[in-house]
């Protein structure tokens, strides 16, 4: 909750690829569109108006040496080369139309950072690109409607409509006062999203990875947010917020024909239709000298939020969560150490049930990240991580402080989950340790790649989500 | 098995594009001579082009891809340049024109590099005819009181003088060389004198958005006034105290843009362009000019093609007309200590602003590969007019420009060599001349400026001088081949020589081999006559290799083939490789 983030995006599997084909002729069918208006440009010229010059392949006109010293072989070698490259070139070609169509409306060629952060026409709609929801879709897009972007006080509102190869869809409208990324500000947001799950394992330590079951989740409602700057290029500082909602969620059973369904493998989790309101607050204290791109300084967040069934009297329960990260340079911005713990917990009112949505889970691109996204699940988890980061790149342009970064990682994940905290067994934490690479501009994460290595096998993961 | 013979077609697919891409650069021939200014007989007017920086960046990644994978091009060299006379020199084209390398210039004409009059006239009102004010850099078109169009570029407000000093200075030194660069002039504009061209439109940012003002525009519009020019444009522009402002106007060019060259392949539309740009000497062999001029910026966008009309054309403005392009090197805003909107700093000329290979390095080794700059003060202790221009951080061999450039990727030792035997051309009174041209006021700034151009000509020498044997202009005297040995004009030291001297041909069988202790070598002439066979047999081939002061060899001798004339029973220098 602390993290209000609509748009998520999880891990990348290539067995989502279904509707990739399309995407691709899409892109293609765009590019074209792009270029053909400027060859269109190009008119001819009326031949017979022309002046007469010396024809191109006249003795006097400049020449190439004569390759006399090539054997038959070379030249069909090289004739074979001569082929090889003509799609590259044609390739080439088509790209460099769409590429100067591109520059020219958004002046990329100034630099990313230096196009980012400047001054921009006004924008009302948005793309969105990449894998949405949580496990929803290896690909997907979509769109968003807003007022000015740019506009950091006053008036925001917008709406969202985005779908994945995995019948994934989010669709949300909100309105509010001041931008998020920047100042103290409201919103209030509405939504309707529907996923289609496929990894479910059951709950618990002990779920077995041959359970895999899929199921689908349906919610809708309500849900407002009044705080002070929570990412972004916020400063440094306090950070706080009290938010509030009203839900309707169903869970059924999964539409992946290759997988069992969930619902009907742990009869425990089914869950008809429930209305569920909440309340919360958080609060974090940040010492990290960029908290989009951090390479020193510690940040400490905690959240609480109270759900309650509104049409059943079961439903009950308090899930607080806490955070905290140190990152310490070694030498140099160049070189950073950085360590993260985080516990959630939900407590239940007695006896009441909280919906295995609600839990907290382990693994995917955050944590655990050799293991699949929710591979664990129950009411109690703890986890830690430890990355080595290196920068293998970094944007040159006027303002280093706000340079785009690549950087590669080392990392170890270590956690455990039980029904409570004090049943975790922290003497058989599962682990996994992998590397990836991550891709900053105006510090702000905007990729985030690897492979995790668990006891489970290689996971590859890939995310647009803030890193820690 | 249908996926296993897909696979199978794939890898032999791959197989014979590597072994064709393998093949595709067989050796040339050195006897090639090009028909000087061959490549400006007239053409029809060609298309303008438009170049894309991130094409150039992506395409140039599977260029360099390609370039990996070609075994033949790891094995037999690189290609050599394909416009290298008899005398591995260059001969005058609509690409380069010989100057100070070939007959020195006077300080003055350094000083005034190309420029032809007096500049922006402003002895009547200065139209601005259009406005750039989003992008890197800002800055407006005008049109003088005797109708002379320019460009007008602004300094940044935190750092007078940077850009339009660079600017000036490079475009002396680089004209000097002998590439063709438009009429650059500093010049200090009364933004009272100025006027808006009726219609003319531009946005401004107020705020966090952008705003259209539109001169003399409809009611309703923000209206783009003088006063609204003067605000965002030269607001924050330091005034002098005549209330002028600093500028530099770049005269446009003579003839129709036809946009940017590209520094690889040719231009189809253009039967004067055979030579493959990046196998072209001059742009070669520009690698080293722009190390030492430190111009980062040589990409595809900072050329400029010019179709420079012939006067036989018909007249009138939609007539088809006919004439040549002539290739110009624009826009040196980054070069020395400017980085046209900022200083450079000790990163700029160290790395690509996308190195595959240092980053691939720090990848590998987790970031314990560094590069010098990277534990450098990013803003040091420099003159502000200036920038960091230094010989510290300064590898000549090891220079990057910001982006991969076809031309230096191809470039070989004889291509560097005259490349630096341009730069070594410059005196120190001809820096000087260059360092006037940018018109500095801070007295501090001009000797800091002249003190490093002058120690990286040298190192630029002394590196590039290295890798040949750098002995220039042989000719026969008094029956002796003798040559400049241009280490031992700038550098000093010792002048000794290796020879060996080969004649294929059965007859004459004139051979031999010595040790020269100055640069000149007397030659065995044949005994008997030597016939008029074939050709190849015509010439002796005469190997001279430097020793350096320091006692070690030239890794590659001057190759000087000479000819034997009966009539006059002496050598004739008819060509010579380094």
């Amino acid at each position: 909750m602390f993290v209000p983030t609509m748009i998520r995006v999880r891990h990348f599997d290539p067995r989502r690829l279904r509707l990739a084909p399309l995407f691709g002729a899409a892109l293609v069918v765009a590019a074209g569109g792009l270029w053909s208006p400027i060859l269109a440009q190009q008119e001819a010229v009326e031949p017979d108006s022309v002046p007469e010059v010396l024809p191109d392949d006249h003795p006097l006109r400049p020449q190439l040496p004569p390759r006399t010293d090539r054997s038959a072989f070379e030249k069909v070698m090289g004739a074979i080369g001569w082929l090889g490259t003509r799609p590259f070139e044609f390739a080439g070609t088509a790209m460099e139309g769409t590429f100067i169509h591109i520059e020219r409306e958004t002046q990329l060629s100034a630099g990313l950072t230096e196009t980012l952060g400047g001054p921009k026409e006004p924008s009302y709609v948005s793309p969105i690109f990449g894998s949405i929801g949580t496990r929803s879709g290896a690909i997907g897009g979509g769109i968003h409607l807003h007022n000015d972007i740019r506009r950091t006080r006053g008036p925001q509102f917008g709406i969202t409509a985005a779908a994945s190869n995995r019948s994934y869809q989010l669709y949300t409208a909100y309105v509010g006062w001041n931008n998020p990324m920047h100042h103290p500000h409201v919103r209030l947001t509405a939504f309707f999203d529907l996923d289609a799950m496929d990894q479910f394992w059951g709950l618990g330590p002990n779920s077995d990875e041959d359970d895999e079951s899929s199921f689908s989740w349906e919610r809708w409602g309500v849900e407002a947010i009044a705080g002070m700057p929570v990412v972004g290029q916020a400063a440094r500082g306090l950070r706080a917020n009290v938010h509030g909602g009203w839900e309707r969620s169903v869970v059924w059973e999964g539409d992946d024909s290759d997988q069992p369904d969930a619902v009907a493998l742990f009869p425990q989790i089914r869950q008809d239709q429930v209305e569920i309101g909440s309340a919360g607050a958080a609060l974090g204290y940040d010492l990290r000298n960029k908290p989009g791109f951090p390479t020193s300084g510690l940040f400490a967040v905690g959240s609480a939020t109270w759900y309650t069934g509104l049409d059943d009297g079961d439903l009950e329960w308090l899930r607080w969560t806490a955070e905290l990260q140190g990152h310490v340079p070694l030498g140099s911005d160049w070189h950073v150490i950085s360590l993260r713990a985080t516990a959630a917990e939900v407590d239940p009112r007695g006896e009441d049930r909280v919906p295995f949505v609600y839990l907290p889970e382990l693994g995917g691109t955050d944590i655990l990240r050799g293991f699949d996204s929710w591979r664990w699940r129950d009411r109690a988890t703890v986890a830690g991580s430890a990355e080595l980061r290196w920068r293998i790149w970094q944007e040159h342009t006027p303002d280093p402080e706000n340079a785009g970064a690549a950087e590669a990682i080392l990392f170890y994940d270590a956690g455990d989950l039980d029904r409570s905290m004090d049943e975790i067994d922290f003497e058989d934490l599962k682990t996994s340790w992998g590397i990836g690479l991550r891709l900053y501009f105006l510090n702000r994460p905007v990729g985030n790649t690897g492979v995790g290595f668990g006891d489970e096998g290689p996971r590859f993961y890939f995310s647009l989500d803030d890193p820690f | 098995m249908l996926h296993r013979r897909a696979a199978t077609a794939l890898a032999l697919a791959a197989g014979v594009m590597l072994a064709g891409a393998c093949a595709s650069h067989p050796p040339r021939p050195w006897e090639y001579e090009p028909r000087p200014m061959a490549d400006t007989l007239a053409i029809h007017e060609p298309e303008a082009y438009e170049a894309s920086l991130i094409y150039t960046q992506v395409y140039g990644f599977f260029q360099g891809l390609q370039r990996v994978s070609n075994v033949n091009r790891h094995l037999a060299g690189l290609p050599p340049a394909l416009n290298a006379d008899a005398f591995d020199e260059v001969v005058n084209s609509s690409w380069f024109t010989n100057r100070n390398a070939y007959e020195p210039l006077t300080p003055e004409e350094v000083e005034r590099g190309p420029q032809s009059d007096v500049g922006l006239d402003q002895s009547g009102p200065v139209t601005v005819t259009s406005i750039k004010t989003i992008g890197v850099s800002k800055g407006f078109n005008v049109e003088d009181a005797r109708g002379e169009r320019y460009i007008v570029k602004l300094d940044p407000p935190d750092y007078p003088e940077l850009a339009s000093g660079a600017e000036m200075v490079a475009t002396s030194l680089f004209w000097a060389a002998g590439y063709h660069t438009p009429e650059n002039y500093v010049v200090y504009l009364d933004p009272e004198n100025l006027v808006i061209e009726e219609g003319l439109e531009a946005k401004f940012p107020v705020g966090d958005s952008l705003i259209t003002f539109v001169a003399e525009g409809q009611e309703g519009e923000h209206e783009l006034t003088l006063d609204v020019f003067r605000e965002h444009l030269l607001g924050e522009q330091p005034r002098y105290g005549d209330g002028t402002v600093r500028v530099m106007a770049s005269k446009l060019l003579d003839g129709i843009s036809k946009g940017p060259f590209s520094y690889q392949g040719t231009r189809e539309d253009d039967p004067n362009d055979v030579i493959p740009h990046e196998h072209r000497r001059e742009l070669r062999g520009l690698y080293p000019v722009a190390a030492w001029l430190n111009h980062v910026d040589t990409k595809s966008g900072n050329t400029l093609d010019m179709f420079i009309v012939d006067p036989s054309s018909p007249e009138g403005e939609d007539a088809p007309k006919i004439g040549h392009i002539r290739h110009h090197l624009i826009d040196f805003g980054s070069t020395l200590g400017s980085a046209a909107t900022r200083p450079h700093d000790p990163r700029h000329g160290t790395e690509f602003e996308f190195d595959a290979r240092a980053l691939m390095l720090r990848l590998a080794t987790l970031g314990i590969y560094e590069r010098p700059w990277q534990d450098m003060d990013m803003t040091p202790d420099v003159p502000p007019s200036i920038g960091y221009y230094s010989i510290d951080n300064y590898f000549p061999g090891d220079w990057r420009p910001g982006i991969l450039n076809p031309a230096f990727v191809n470039m070989q030792p004889r291509d560097a060599y005259w490349g630096a035997k341009l730069v070594m051309s410059f005196t120190d009174e001809q820096l000087e001349a260059a360092v006037r041209a940018g018109r500095y006021t801070d007295p501090a700034a001009e000797a800091y400026l002249l003190e490093n151009l002058e120690k990286r000509r040298d190192a630029t020498g002394r590196h590039w001088f290295r890798q040949v044997s750098p002995l220039d202009r042989p000719r026969v005297e008094d029956g002796a081949v003798v040559f400049d040995d241009l280490w031992a004009r700038h550098f000093g030291g010792s002048t000794v020589y290796e020879w060996e001297l080969e004649w294929d041909a059965p007859d004459p069988d004139v051979e031999g081999e010595g040790t020269a202790r100055e640069p000149r070598i007397a030659l065995p002439a044949p005994t008997r006559p030597v016939p008029d066979a074939d050709p190849d047999d015509a010439h002796a081939r005469l190997e001279v290799r430097k020793i350096f002061p320091d006692g070690e060899e030239a890794p590659r001798p001057a190759t000087i083939w000479l000819a034997w004339e009966e009539a006059s029973r002496s050598y004739r220098v008819v060509g010579v490789r380094y």
